[in-house]
């Protein structure tokens, strides 16, 4: 509170009234005071966002620097893969030739226990070169290291390609397996190893996890799409609803389990998704539990130039 | 009198590749001498004139290309035909042999038979064209 007094004098010097004027300063103290308050917030708050603009800085950097680590590493993992992979196929050469020389008799005609003790060699050498084979597609992709060719070709002379080549599995199966195939398809654009190698997977794992029953190849094609799709349709086991995108991740099953039932490096869909990626195209699976799975290869009637 | 069979010099310095091809060969009734390096490759090439050679990538010292080249461009041994063999897979390698003036280019694995249907493939070619 502020005061100012002051006194009123007559002509005659006589003092006819004082006049007290209190002046009720609390607002103005208030206001100054909010003012302060004010200003040191602003203060405190300019001091919080130059450190917080400081943090983020500092955090952008360790965020790219973790990033040229992850891209390190990932190529150190390629370059690791690809290298073993030739480290591998060295001494299976050698595996596989002697097995094929002793097979075809160079060393003397084998008794037919021998032939058949050999067959397992020969069967099992080549079955881990696939594995090989499929960690080294897995790195060359990721490296960007996979060239695609392109070519025009048919896709029912394909489909039958791709039948005969897994007769042998077909055969061991007892499984029924058609191929059905539309009338009048289009020649296909794309990279005919791939697409072959993408069937030949989806229908070995067809028969790979369908204990009886039947599998069914359907090829088809959608003119004003200017699509083709292939699907491998089979009564197998099926795959649950929550592991439907995990079969398509690299060194993975649906059962990942040390005492899955199924072998194999889990590296099979992997490829075949980025393939078919590469080719413009999808690979997409439908199924149900025990009641068997479709996988569905979706592709452009002409695939794109690199 | 019948010609002898023809002479393949085979090149590689993992032994136990080496010998199977060179015994797989033998077999199926070609004769066959052996090197394990660029620099014997050289030697035996000059000394021997084989009618193929077939070539490791990969060999300690003069390695498979340089050897290649080098064959390549002296007049006595331009026109033997080289096989060139690698165990690695990625691409650039063959592309690199064929530069080096290899006239096929194989990827290990090969069968000891796949090798043979490419060296008589390459020879018949080679016979036909000279």
């Amino acid at each position: 509170m502020e005061a100012i007094s002051g006194k009123i004098v007559s002509e005659h010097g006589e003092v006819t009234a004082l006049v007290t004027i209190l002046h009720d300063r609390t607002e103005e103290l208030e206001r100054a005071r909010l003012y302060e308050q004010l200003k040191l917030a602003a203060d405190e708050m300019e001091q919080k966002v130059r450190e917080a603009t400081a943090e983020l800085v500092r955090q952008n950097e360790l965020l790219r620097r973790s990033h040229i680590e992850i891209e390190q590493a990932s190529a150190l993992k390629s370059q690791f893969l690809a290298n073993m992979s030739h480290e591998f196929r060295t001494p299976l050469n050698a595996i596989m030739g002697y097995t094929s020389m002793l097979l075809k008799g160079v060393a003397g005609e084998l008794t037919v226990p021998q032939r058949r003790q050999m067959a397992r060699v020969d069967s099992n050498a080549h079955h881990l070169l696939s594995i090989i084979n499929d960690i080294l597609d897995i790195s060359r992709i990721e490296a960007g290291k996979m060239p695609l060719t392109l070519s025009e070709f048919e896709l029912p002379a394909l489909v039958t390609d791709v039948v005969a080549e897994v007769e042998p599995l077909i055969a061991r199966s007892r499984l029924t397996v058609t191929a059905v195939v539309d009338d009048g398809m289009p020649p296909l654009v794309s990279d005919r190893q791939k697409v072959k190698q993408i069937m030949i997977n989806l229908l070995t794992n067809a028969l790979k996890f369908t204990p009886e029953g039947s599998v069914r190849v359907l090829a088809s094609h959608s003119e004003e799409r200017g699509e083709i799709t292939v699907a491998v349709e089979d009564s197998g086991i099926g795959i649950a609803e929550e592991d439907l995108e995990k079969v398509f991740e690299d060194f993975r099953q649906a059962d990942n389990s040390p005492t899955r039932e199924y072998g194999g490096a889990g590296l099979g869909l992997a490829i075949c998704r980025r393939l078919a990626g590469m080719l413009d195209g999808q690979l997409t699976v439908h199924s149900k539990l025990g009641l068997g799975s479709t996988f569905t290869l979706l592709l452009p009637r002409v695939a794109r130039e690199q | 009198m019948t010609a002898p069979a023809p002479l393949i010099l085979v090149v590689d310095d993992f032994p136990d590749n080496r010998q199977m091809y060179a015994e797989y060969l033998a077999f199926s009734g070609l004769r066959v001498e052996e090197a394990e390096n660029g620099h014997e490759a050289l030697e035996k090439a000059f000394a021997l004139l084989p009618d193929l050679i077939v070539m490791d990538l990969s060999l300690p010292g003069i390695d498979g290309w340089e050897a290649t080249r080098r064959l390549k461009a002296d007049s006595r041994t331009k026109r033997i035909p080289v096989i060139a063999l690698t165990g690695h897979a990625l691409a650039g390698h063959s592309k690199g042999a064929l530069d080096a003036g290899c006239d096929a280019f194989i990827t290990k694995p090969c069968l000891p038979e796949r090798l043979l249907e490419e060296v008589r493939k390459t020879l018949a070619t080679f016979q036909h064209e000279h």
